[in-house]
């Protein structure tokens, strides 16, 4: 029996998809859920979220992070397009690669923000690291602001993903 | 001379959720403008893609591109 178990890029999109999942999923959570609700929750009840289930969102999400542009990008090369995706499709006269473009785009922007910017800071606001306790509240508000603007991108950047295949 | 009210405990701790009140509109009211700023991105974006693309990037060139994949071409 002659089986057809599909392309490698087929999987690799399965992967990229999946891993893009855990990525913004959490990064919702996080904007829609556990930052708004804090001011909720009674002083001697907060480390349970700061101590034990941030720690744990954070590693998931900054390793979905990576997992995902490392799959988009594989896909991308796979796929035959990744410098003309990069390049925003100038000149190439299609919409729908131009979109991918800025889809990619905003993806590399908010993985950047998420690894040396969100996480460096979330590590100095949740005390993972040696600091000052002036330096906790400045970092935790930069670490709100980045991910509140990830949160921003990550809406025209799934409009980019999906028009790859699903504009025109 | 202005006399306050005594602050009862009750009192107090609604003053604190009235303030956590303030704090958490703030929040949404940012979320909700956050949000808003992606949809505005969004349209920017698609504004300026057809540019970006070139000739034959806009409408008629995405219907173009699908009318040769239908073609097979």
């Amino acid at each position: 029996m002659d089986v057809d178990f599909g392309s490698l890029a087929f999987y690799v999109r399965w992967l990229h998809v999946l891993s893009g999942v855990m990525w913004i999923g959490l990064l919702w959570y996080f904007n829609f859920v556990q930052v708004p609700v804090m001011g909720e929750i009674p002083d001697e009840q907060k480390p349970a979220v700061s101590r034990h289930i941030a720690p744990r969102a954070l590693f998931w999400f900054r390793w979905g992070a990576m997992a995902t542009i490392v799959f988009g990008l594989w896909l991308a090369w796979l796929n035959g397009y990744i410098w003309d995706v990069l390049k925003l499709g100038a000149g190439e006269g299609s919409l729908n690669l131009t979109l991918l473009g800025f889809g990619m785009w905003f993806g590399i922007i908010m993985w950047f923000n998420v690894w040396f910017v969100i996480w460096p800071n979330q590590k100095v606001a949740l005390g993972l690291v040696e600091a000052d306790a002036d330096a906790k509240p400045k970092a935790a508000a930069t670490a709100k602001m980045f991910s509140r603007i990830n949160t921003l991108l990550s809406i025209p950047m799934f409009f980019g993903m999906l028009s790859a295949s699903h504009f025109a | 001379m202005l006399v306050l009210p005594p602050q009862t405990p009750a009192r107090a701790a609604g003053a604190g959720q009235a303030r956590e009140k303030t704090k958490m509109k703030k929040i949404t009211d940012s979320l909700q403008m956050t949000v808003i700023a992606g949809l505005v991105l969004t349209v920017i974006v698609l504004f300026v893609a057809p540019i970006i693309a070139g000739d034959g990037g806009g409408a008629q060139g995405a219907v173009e591109e699908m009318t040769d994949k239908v073609k097979g071409e």
